[in-house]
């Protein structure tokens, strides 16, 4: 695949942001599939290509990796409208650019594993697949055991609030933009994902190789 | 606006070749392209850290392409790689796959560079002219005039790389070759830009202005008072190719901050 690093500029997020895109060699022929690929806490756009062998994995596909900071992908209470950024700005970007059609797949681990629920949830027509690696499916938790550098308050606003929004995922599988539409298939991987199985209707897949999984729903899609 | 640094691979080359890409963010149609060459020492780094060029494709939605090509001369070695293949053919039909925005029509595509890089996009935009519809060369002419013989030198043994040994001036590697050939076969030319700096040896013109004078097609010369073979030079030269040679206006004045 060709690699590309850029520098872009988001009005959602009013910042230039950092992106990483692989774009299948020439042998393949688009219009492609699209893999958005979110990144853990403390991570960014190149934590997926430093930690898994990507493309032994996917070859057929765009990847895209954005960066979002420690933002959970969110609409933050205080910050970056990161949730737009990724549900909207960043895929009009890539389709004003690259070969794509609307086979859309969003994955991520740790609070990528969040985002890309998130995401789906909130954009459900948008993505056709989410897959959720060991996600920090609730990020609630660590109202009482904080994260480092991180204020809970500034991201998902005070606690009660949190409780209340679609930010709380078991408030955004009955949220406003789900009312006529249901999400999209589910995969959860890795730790965590039992106590979800049934609020998400996802799919569970605790042992094995999360890339494995990836690769399989890409190819699926 | 969108900075990018794209490792594309080249079949051509069989190598990963680093190429910046400067490219609007919602392209609205398909987008002009300029696509810039470096000089003997340089990289596709060099353009956009020594020239406003970015800020002058921003105001008038105009894509960039500046690849490396190393130690090329931007022609196919004849020792070594074809890498004038891999500019003129290659890389424009991989970027456009890549970016289906970018426009495919000859008069929306222009090929430019300074120094080593002046003589090879004169030499891609004559030896391509179904793909250029303009070229900006500047500080340079035509290499492909010049005996080269191996005399020890560093410069030299670098030159017989490219060019072998002897003069190349009967060979696709001499820019008036290509533009007599091209006339020969009636093709239609890309128009011209040629600029120098005054203080610069090749601030004449090398000899081409006589020459294209001669040929079927639009040339200009123009030499930049008080610069010499510099980037005070080039960042004028290009601001100029771009605003008034092809005469692509700013749109927007709105810039990040």
């Amino acid at each position: 695949m060709d690699f590309l690093h850029m520098q872009i500029q988001s009005e959602a997020a009013r910042t230039p942001l950092p992106l990483d895109v692989l774009v299948p060699n020439g042998e393949h022929k688009g219009p492609f599939k699209s893999v958005y690929l979110l990144h853990d806490l403390a991570g960014n756009n190149t934590s997926w290509m430093r930690k898994y062998s990507l493309e032994s994995y996917i070859d057929d596909a765009v990847i895209i990796m954005p960066s979002c900071l420690n933002s959970f992908y969110v609409n933050m209470y205080y910050g970056y409208d990161m949730l737009d950024y990724i549900t909207k700005e960043l895929i009009e970007i890539c389709e004003g650019w690259f070969d794509l059609d609307d086979r859309r797949l969003v994955a991520g681990i740790g609070m990528g594993g969040y985002g890309a629920v998130r995401a789906a949830l909130a954009a459900p027509k948008v993505f056709k697949q989410a897959i959720s690696i060991d996600g920090l499916l609730d990020p609630g938790k660590f109202y009482d055991e904080p994260l480092p550098a991180l204020k809970m308050e500034d991201v998902f606003g005070p606690k009660e609030y949190f409780y209340y929004s679609d930010n709380c995922l078991k408030n955004a599988v009955h949220g406003k933009n789900l009312l006529f539409t249901s999400p999209p298939p589910i995969t959860l991987c890795g730790k965590g994902g039992q106590e979800w199985q049934e609020i998400l209707k996802a799919e569970v897949v605790e042992t094995g190789n999360p890339m494995e999984v990836l690769a399989q729903k890409v190819r699926e899609l | 606006m969108a900075y990018i640094e794209l490792n594309v691979y080249s079949k051509v080359l069989n190598l990963e070749i680093p190429v910046t890409v400067i490219i609007p963010q919602f392209p609205k149609e398909p987008l002009k392209t300029i696509w810039l060459y470096h000089g003997s020492t340089g990289d596709h780094t060099l353009w956009a850290r020594y020239t406003n060029l970015e800020r002058y494709a921003r105001e008038r939605n105009l894509a960039v392409v500046i690849p490396t090509a190393h130690k090329s001369m931007f022609t196919n070695m004849v020792h070594g790689q074809d890498y004038g293949v891999f500019l003129g053919e290659e890389l424009v039909q991989r970027l456009r796959e890549i970016f289906p925005c970018l426009s495919k029509k000859r008069e929306d595509n222009f090929v430019g560079g300074l120094s080593n890089g002046a003589y090879g996009c004169l030499r891609t935009g004559l030896r391509y002219p179904e793909t250029f519809g303009a070229i900006g060369a500047f500080s340079g002419g035509d290499a492909g005039e010049r005996y080269y013989t191996d005399d020890g030198t560093y410069a030299a043994r670098r030159s017989v790389l490219v060019f072998g040994e002897g003069c190349p001036s009967e060979t696709e590697h001499s820019v008036k070759w290509l533009a007599r050939q091209l006339k020969e076969k009636g093709g239609q030319f890309p128009r011209i830009y040629h600029a120098a700096g005054e203080l610069e040896i090749s601030g004449q013109g090398d000899g081409m202005t006589e020459f294209f004078n001669d040929m079927p097609c639009e040339y200009q010369f123009e030499v930049f008072p008080g610069v010499g073979h510099e980037w005070k030079l080039w960042d004028q030269a290009v601001y100029k190719f771009i605003d008034e040679f092809l005469g692509i206006k700013p749109v927007t004045t709105k810039y990040y901050v």
